[in-house]
């Protein structure tokens, strides 16, 4: 008897202290088509290694002894996995459920197993990190001690408020209580959300409260073991989201209590939710970031030795002569570069062989690729078996598994995968539609940096402008405003039929307001009228032709005839006139031909003088360059024609 | 001709004493009424009620002086200047006061106030209300205002624990007292958020540009501002400029730390003729919050940087930054509720030692615990403070209590944990326990009052009992 119960303490206790860690081989939530077609997330090469290979190394280094791998899809590679892995240091378990969709799904299904005993660390199948999980699992027990309602801690990292736009992306918003990191409220912040509402009572109840924006959630939490059965009992918990979400908002009902913890400054996390986030981790592994998770010190990968720039290489891979390795890079063993070949920031997987002068730019290539001669691969994935032949061209595409190219063909931003015996292409910026955000990381790399950070600043302004007195937006050019203030007066007055002594007066302090020079003035009214048409028409719904025109703008010469009387009465008004008919011919096709007419009939209404149009006229030759002056010419030549005849016949009749 | 050039010399030593060469100026605004207090305050400036027998003035205008002050201008109502003239005058202090009288009937804000002053005022400056009370150095604010070169660094201390076991004087009130809500950086302790808990009704917005730029910020809901600011002299101003604020506290200081986070308008260089007009019309906080030429030097040359995520430059390029300067551990309150005023009291009631007081101080100043004129014939005097010609009867029995000067307490009486004010009188067989006495008033025979106010000139008849109230007449509040 005493035997017995000796052995059962003594199991019980051990098994008390053996430290678990739940994998979750597939994340369902990440975006990173079409890997999920390809391998269970969690095995997911990251230069050249599997995540899980990481995340075991830190496990091991955090000295957890049980491992569960719950596998939903892809079953036969994990289970093949974990045969050839069988270490010493770590059990590891497969719990297969096929057919599980989320990330509640398997929790419940693990509840139901019951596998867990005591406090746990539940991983994400796309986690990286190299923290110490032991001692941030102390630090949850001790938390635990002191509130027993304590259901799970959030590991964040702190990435402070940084212009990365996909770690802006997956950053959330933490408020907690300041004295013991309570969670009060959690949110992943929509790019257009300007505004954050935040519950006064929180800051009443508590001393303080710690508002962090620049957390990124590592998709690793400490669980004590009330964690599963929450999601037993409450079947809408679908992704951890909805977990924090509902168990916040249900905080006296449930029991239950959310903290978070800060990740120190030296550990590193990331997780993989996008093909931008696998660029950025792959690079950061590659500069040694994430330390001592870095290729040549890890040790289930030998022999590899790290060369300046970042760049890595293994004992077996071959370098042609002239091969180049610029930046950022890793080659993988077995694998042979030729001659004259460029890689920069690109990983070539195990037993690639890649042609003479081949070009390789921020690419990932995984194992078993062949790549001919003379082929420029740009911002691409290519998966593994795939072959290339000679002078293919890619930029910012995937290639599926085993995808054959032929030569000198040439694809830009699609997915080439094979269905049913034939290469389908898909273009990924169609792909995006349903997503709504970017696919690869490259596409961001080139056009939307410089903009995402531009879009805060703007916003931010507009945010400011709030608080009473306007920041700077930029001031709209002063005459510009006055041009269009003219021609909403003039539409008015000419729709209401008002005088035109008062439309004057209206002009007149609009050009005190904008602070327009009274040689402005003149060219912006001719300008105006001459454009109202267009407007007036528009305005109508008729439409816009030349003989519309024309007979409109008829009818509003005659009718605004004194306003033009009284701007364009000295010789510099005149020139302003005649420029901006010049001006306004160029970008109206309808007054063109109108042109003549025009400046006849101002011509007769001793608007313009005979002089100031031929200087004009004379003037207007001079850039003969420009063709649209040309074309003004052409079409004024006539009356031009007649004016100088006309002259002629004037003085005749002077002199007599 | 060897005279002329040891002249010159001595002209330009006396304009430079002339000019004001200080790095600060000091501004004491002592006009307020205590209109959270205006059963204690009728008839006298907030001012000159007494705390441990001195006027409330004292501790700012000590604190001022013991962190090396020599001027310091007292803002104060008209008709009270020649009030608080005069007490300040015995208080005997060093420091010397320019005592600048506001025009009586107009309810200036402290804004206003500043702003009537802004002539004296010439460099940066210090303003402190009169009713803080505390033992702060002054000086390590102003270490912290310079570090970084502020806007405005203001002095935040811990809200005043209330021991559980303390009584106001007067009626349970329901006024809770204000919550300021501080939001403070954790990275740099600049000052991000400052609200006062009643502006809102369920919600408090945040921007997101605020949340975008202080990643990680606190805010505090158990301290509080203590009117204590250091003001650069363009927010002065830019203060007198725009003349809609008038209060620091209420509109002002929130103003300038929302402030931080917008940008200086963008100088358009192509439209010259025509914007300058309009600049100089806006209101823009920007024509005052201008760096000058050689901070900007040292801050492009200085490799020295505040925040170190991201790659923006040291304060994020702000020309206006708020601090928050903040103290624990020391005393520190603003008495402008009868709470406070009640507890500042006590508190110094209890012992007669009390650590802060010495630390304020420095022992320069000993107040006698019986003054010299007195006549005190008791012998149960316990832990008591008791000014000029007050005379207490024998068989009485005083215990921690603040006797100010002209007070007549006769025989057969008791009195403990009181503030007695001056010109009163006591008579006999009375029982008072925890009550604030007004100047002038009266309490005849056999009266028992416990917890309560007594107004000024009231009279408690006699064999009366009261407990928490207010005692005064009526028509006396409704003058307020």
């Amino acid at each position: 008897m005493s035997k017995i119960t000796k052995k059962d303490v003594n199991s019980k206790l051990g098994k008390k202290d053996v430290l678990q860690a739940v994998v979750l081989a597939d994340d369902f939530t990440t975006n990173l088509t079409p890997v999920q077609n390809v391998y269970p997330s969690i095995l997911m090469p990251v230069v050249n290694v599997p995540l899980l290979d990481y995340l075991i190394e830190t496990l091991v280094q955090s000295r957890i002894q049980e491992l569960y791998l719950y596998c939903s899809s892809h079953i036969e590679s994990l289970k093949k996995y974990v045969q050839s892995k069988n270490s010493d240091d770590i059990s590891i378990n497969l719990i297969i459920s096929d057919g599980c969709r989320s990330l509640g799904d398997a929790l419940r299904d693990i509840d139901t197993k019951g596998a867990i005993r005591g406090d746990f660390i539940l991983i994400r199948g796309d986690a990286f990190t190299n923290a110490n999980l032991k001692n941030l699992l102390e630090l949850h027990r001790v938390r635990i001690e002191k509130d027993k309602g304590a259901a799970m801690t959030l590991l964040l990292r702190d990435v402070g408020s940084t212009n990365i736009p996909s770690l802006i992306e997956e950053s959330s918003l933490v408020v907690a209580d300041g004295s013991n990191n309570k969670v009060l409220f959690y949110k992943k912040l929509a790019k257009d959300e300007k505004k954050v509402k935040l519950e006064l009572e929180w800051f009443l109840d508590h001393d303080k409260i710690e508002i962090n924006t620049g957390l990124l959630d590592t998709h690793i939490y400490l669980c004590s073991p009330a964690v599963p059965p929450l999601f037993s009992d409450n079947f809408d918990f679908q992704t951890m989201e909805d977990f924090i979400r509902g168990v916040l908002m249900n905080e006296e009902i449930l029991d239950s209590r959310i903290y978070w913890q800060r990740l120190d400054s030296e550990e590193y996390a990331l997780p993989v939710t996008s093909w931008r986030a696998y660029h950025m981790l792959s690079r950061e592994i590659l500069q040694r970031h994430s330390y001592p998770l870095t290729p040549d010190t890890l040790s289930f990968v030998r022999n590899f030795t790290y060369l300046s720039r970042s760049t890595y290489r293994h004992r077996n891979a071959v370098l042609a002569r002239g091969c180049v390795i610029q930046r950022d890079s890793i080659v993988g063993p077995n694998s042979m570069l030729g001659k004259d070949t460029f890689i920069t920031r690109s990983t070539i997987g195990n037993n690639c062989i890649v042609g003479a002068n081949v070009q390789i730019e921020n690419s990932y290539i995984l194992s078993n690729v062949f790549i001919t001669d003379n082929c420029m691969i740009k911002n691409s994935i290519i998966f593994s078996n795939c072959q290339l032949d000679k002078k293919v061209n890619l930029d910012a595409c995937i290639l599926s598994p085993s995808v054959h190219l032929k030569s000198n063909s040439s694809y830009v931003d699609s997915v080439l995968e094979y269905e049913s015996g034939k290469l389908n292409v898909t273009k990924i910026s169609e792909l995006n539609l349903d997503t709504d955000k970017e696919l690869l990381y490259f596409t961001c790399k080139e056009s939307k940096d410089g903009k995402d950070c531009d879009g805060y600043s703007t916003d931010s302004e507009d945010s400011s402008s709030e608080d009473d007195s306007a920041p700077a937006s930029p001031l709209p050019d002063d005459t510009n405003m006055f041009l269009s203030e003219v021609i909403d007066s003039l539409l008015r007055g000419y729709q209401d039929g008002l005088n035109c002594e008062n439309l004057i007066l209206e002009i007149n302090s609009s050009r005190y307001a904008y602070n327009v020079s009274i040689r402005e003035v003149s060219y912006n009214v001719i300008k105006a009228i001459l454009s109202l048409p267009l407007h007036y028409l528009s305005d109508q719904k008729s439409p816009i032709n030349q003989a519309n025109y024309q007979s409109t703008l008829k009818k509003m010469i005659s009718y605004f005839f004194t306003i033009i009387q009284n701007y364009i009465k000295t010789e510099d008004a005149q020139d302003d006139c005649l420029k901006a008919m010049e001006e306004a011919a160029t970008t109206i096709q309808e007054l063109l031909s109108f042109m003549q007419r025009l400046l006849h009939l101002f011509y007769e209404r001793d608007i313009l003088s005979e002089e100031k149009i031929l200087e004009w006229y004379e003037l207007n030759g001079d850039n003969e360059n420009e063709v649209q002056s040309l074309e003004i010419k052409k079409a004024v030549g006539p009356f031009i024609k007649w004016l100088k005849e006309a002259e002629e016949d004037s003085s005749d009749n002077e002199e007599d | 001709m060897s005279i002329q050039p040891i002249l010159k010399k001595r002209l330009r030593r006396i304009l430079v004493n002339m000019v004001h060469c200080t790095e600060f100026q000091a501004v004491v605004l002592a006009g307020g009424k205590g209109s959270r207090m205006t059963e204690l305050t009728a008839g006298r400036p907030k001012c000159l009620l007494p705390i441990g027998n001195m006027p409330m003035i004292f501790y700012p205008l000590r604190l001022l002086e013991r962190s090396g002050f020599h001027e310091a201008i007292v803002v104060v109502s008209e008709s009270a200047k020649y009030d608080v003239a005069a007490a300040v005058d015995k208080l005997d202090l060093e420091i010397k006061l320019d005592f600048v009288g506001i025009p009586g009937g107009e309810d200036l804000g402290t804004a206003d106030s500043i702003r009537l002053i802004n002539e004296k005022i010439h460099v940066d400056f210090v303003v402190i209300s009169c009713d803080l009370i505390t033992e702060i150095d002054i000086a390590d604010i102003l270490n912290s205002y310079r570090k970084h070169n502020a806007s405005i660094t203001a002095l935040i201390v811990p809200a005043p624990k209330v021991p559980d076991d303390f009584v106001t004087p007067g009626p349970k009130s329901k006024q809770k007292p204000e919550t300021d809500l501080i939001g403070i950086d954790n990275e740099t302790g600049r000052l991000v958020f400052l609200a006062s808990a009643s502006d809102f009704e369920e919600t408090i917005n945040l921007s997101r540009k605020l949340l975008k730029k202080h990643t990680s910020f606190t805010i505090h809901s158990k301290w509080m501002d203590a009117h204590l600011y250091v003001i650069n002299k363009w927010v002065l101003d830019f203060l007198v400029f725009n003349k809609s604020f008038s209060t620091l506290k209420g509109e002002l200081l929130p103003y300038i730390v929302a402030k931080q986070l917008s940008r200086p308008p963008r100088q358009s260089a192509d439209d010259k003729n025509t914007s300058i007009v309009r600049l100089d019309t806006k209101e823009d906080i920007y024509r005052f919050a201008v760096e000058k030429p050689l901070d900007t030097l040292i801050r492009k040359m200085s490799a020295f940087n505040d925040h170190n995520t991201d790659l923006e430059e040291a304060y994020h390029g702000d020309v206006i930054r708020c601090y928050a300067h903040i103290v624990t551990g020391k005393f520190g309150l603003r008495t402008n509720t009868i709470q406070m005023y009640a507890l500042a009291n006590s508190d110094l009631s209890r012992s007669t030692n009390s650590e802060w007081w010495n630390t304020l101080t420095e022992g320069k100043i000993s107040v006698p615990e019986i003054s010299a004129s007195a006549t005190v014939k008791s012998t149960q005097v316990e832990n008591c403070r008791i000014d000029e010609n007050a005379f207490i009867d024998e068989k009485t029995s005083v215990k921690q209590n603040h006797i100010g000067p002209n007070v007549v307490i006769e025989p057969k009486t008791r009195i403990s944990q009181s503030v007695i004010m001056g010109n009163v009188t006591i008579k006999q067989r009375c029982v008072i326990t925890n009550c604030i006495l007004c100047n002038g008033c009266v309490i005849q025979e056999g009266s028992e009052i416990k917890d309560c106010l007594v107004g000024a000139q009231h009279i408690v008849v006699a064999d009366s009992r009261h407990c928490r109230e207010v005692l005064t007449d009526v028509d006396r509040l409704m003058e307020i």
